[in-house]
């Protein structure tokens, strides 16, 4: 079994959280703040890591499971083998799991939640319209419940590209001169060669993750980012990467290609026609940061199809696609018609 | 007792289909009232059964509903205006019609068929609603139509010019009401379902437009630099044509030609399909200015 982390007040020994809105770890039962340094530094002192031995039978199970210890109730917790953070199902208290984010696993910066569970959860009433057209426990209390706050993995790249374009430009005049039209054509060897350097360029690095959601969550606001700790994690989620940079990189490079080749192509001016153009980009450098970005998701499952709402929880920023009933659709669709069949009616009496 | 919980969706639509029925239950008997006089006289036999009973059931409804009484008559007698207009008064008269009382108020369209002569009999408080502008306005929509020897249609227009007639001893009743709204059930029924539609498709929609920032939003400020930028003459040609001869030199003593291209284009991103012809073709008006065109057989 693997090791789990819980915060715990300095002051009465309670489970810590961490407060999106204020960033601060709060103690829900003596209302204690501490900054998430300030938890590091007791949980340290404290020196409450727990190890639990592993025995041969569980190596197997653990290929597609991991099982850890709960630090507050002594519960066992399965859970997916990339989740870096969880709850217990027992206690309700958040576990982070610093196996899970240590070595080549432990992200170099977060960026922490801002938008609360209560946020997100009104966003999502809101999305989905309270639940009008959906199904009809898809906006319910319980169904509610489920939004989580989950630290996605992500690879920021800052990338240096150089563009080259070579092609076959063309310039013509014409003029004339007595009872004669001359017409001047000149061909050119055009090259062009620019750099351009790309900050912090997103590509979320767990599979389990839809890409091109992911995608739409951003912008992410890198003035917020802060230095990696755990204490962060309280209270949410978390994923361990499971895609390396280079299983990301195409993606990358799909999206800072075009724009690079038009940003080159913007120097070519003062041609009638430019053809047989050859471009090419060259990558000088390259670094990527692992980070963990915020994101609360809520999955649902309607007629063998999922459904997800992702919101950028730094942002506000919503993703996603509510399901449709389509009974509920039609019943609306009659209430609207017969309203207004009824005004129209009332209104034709008197015109 | 525990108490069924009904959605509020389906109470609003039961409610709302309750009143639709009560409503469709009052409008019935109005409009299903036979006429008790007879208000269409074809005696120049130009209607069918079917137009004159429609036209019967339409003067009668529109005439208790704004309280006159609406008569149609069709001679082909060959009368004069005179006798058209003496034809006219001696129907409603002897046939006792007016709205609630002998002599009442109402109005009669008397048309010769043979002589082509028409007549507009006013009785009643009809008499004195009706300006010679009103008469003007109802010619404008009857006189027309019997020009065309359209029997059916004059008349109806007739009786339908009425409705801007109020009688103010009628009291308007809500089954009067509902048969007015009830005549207009067929576009009240395609704009709900339009009005519907719309609505509904727009309260269920979720907004798609989230899209990713595009790779732009991620350049350092101030990153780009131009690294190299060549445009190497590999080879340059010139063409000579000679112009028609009704061409002219814009000018007397031109000695450098009239610069007619244009490659000054920007070509940014989509120089690629980019070409300009350059004025060939063109030729120059007597005014000096240069002009393109095309021309050919057919």
């Amino acid at each position: 079994m693997a090791d789990t982390l819980i915060y715990k007040c300095p002051n009465c020994g309670a489970i810590l959280e961490y407060d999106a809105s204020n960033a601060v770890m709060v103690c829900d039962h003596c209302h204690s703040t501490f900054s998430p340094a300030q938890a590091e530094y007791a949980q340290a002192s404290d020196g409450v890591y727990q190890q639990a031995a592993q025995t041969q039978a569980d190596m197997e199970f653990e290929n597609q499971v991991a099982s850890y210890s709960c630090q507050s109730c002594g519960a066992e917790i399965l859970a997916d083998p990339n989740t870096s953070a969880t709850f217990c199902p027992y206690c309700g208290a958040s576990a982070i799991l610093p196996a899970k984010l240590s070595g080549i696993y432990r992200p170099a910066a977060v960026i922490p939640f801002k938008i609360s569970k209560e946020e997100a959860q009104t966003a999502f009433r809101k999305w989905c319209h309270n639940g009008r057209f959906t199904p009809r426990d898809f906006a319910a209390p319980q169904e509610m419940e489920k939004l989580t706050g989950i630290y996605v993995p992500f690879w920021l790249f800052d990338c240096t590209i150089e563009g080259a374009i070579i092609g076959r430009g063309t310039r013509v005049s014409s003029y004339v001169v007595g009872q004669y039209l001359f017409q001047n054509t000149k061909h050119f060897l055009i090259r062009r060669r620019a750099a351009l350097q790309y900050d912090k360029v997103p590509a979320d690095g767990s599979e389990r993750m839809d890409d091109d959601m992911m995608d739409k969550l951003e912008p992410y606001d890198y003035n917020e980012l802060k230095d990696f700790e755990m204490p962060y994690l309280a209270g949410y989620e978390a994923e361990k990467y499971d895609r390396t940079p280079q299983e990301v990189f195409t993606r990358i490079r799909s999206r800072l290609d075009d724009y690079t080749q038009e940003r080159v192509a913007d120097s070519v001016i003062g041609f009638n026609s430019v053809t047989n153009v050859q471009r090419r980009n060259f990558y000088t450098a390259n670094n990527a940061t692992y980070t963990l970005l915020p994101v609360w998701v809520h999955r649902y499952r309607y007629k063998d199809q999922v459904y997800q709402f992702s919101m950028n929880g730094q942002t506000g920023k919503v993703v996603g696609i509510p399901p449709l009933d389509k009974t509920r659709v039609a019943l609306h669709f009659l209430k609207y018609a017969a309203g207004a069949a009824a005004l129209l009616f009332a209104g034709g009496m008197f015109l | 007792m525990r108490e069924k919980h009904i959605h509020p969706d389906i109470r609003i639509l039961a409610a709302v289909l309750v009143s639709a029925l009560l409503i469709a239950l009052i409008w019935p008997a109005k409009v299903q009232a036979s006429p008790s006089q007879q208000f269409v006289y074809d005696q120049a036999g130009v209607l069918s059964a079917d137009e004159a009973e429609k036209l019967e059931k339409y003067a009668h409804k529109i005439g208790t509903d704004h309280g006159l009484d609406i008569l149609i008559v069709f001679f082909k007698q060959g009368y004069t205006l005179e006798q058209l207009r003496d034809a006219a008064d001696d129907l409603y008269d002897q046939g006792g019609y007016g709205y609630e009382e002998a002599y009442g108020s109402g109005i009669v369209l008397a048309v010769d068929v043979y002589s082509r002569q028409y007549w507009y009999s006013t009785s009643g408080t009809v008499q004195d609603w009706y300006t010679e502008a009103l008469f003007a306005e109802l010619d404008g929509k009857v006189r027309s139509r019997l020009s065309a020897n359209d029997w059916y249609g004059s008349a109806r227009e007739f009786i339908r010019f009425q409705k801007n007639f109020q009688n103010p001893s009628v009291l308007v009743t809500l089954g009067m009401r509902v048969s007015n709204a009830a005549e207009k059930l067929p576009f009240i029924g395609l704009i709900s379902v339009a009005f519907s539609g719309i609505l509904t498709y727009f309260r269920s929609k979720t907004s798609r437009a989230a899209s990713r920032p595009g790779a732009g939003a991620y350049v350092r400020p101030g990153s780009y630099r131009l690294l190299q930028a060549d445009d190497i003459l590999i080879n340059e040609h010139t063409t000579r044509t000679r112009i028609a001869n009704d061409f002219r030199s814009p000018t007397g003593g031109h000695t450098g030609g009239v610069f007619m291209g244009n490659a000054g284009n920007h070509m940014g991103s989509g120089f690629f399909g980019g070409s300009h012809a350059g004025g060939v073709g063109g030729h120059i008006s007597s005014g000096g200015h240069s002009h393109g065109g095309h021309g050919g057989s057919f």
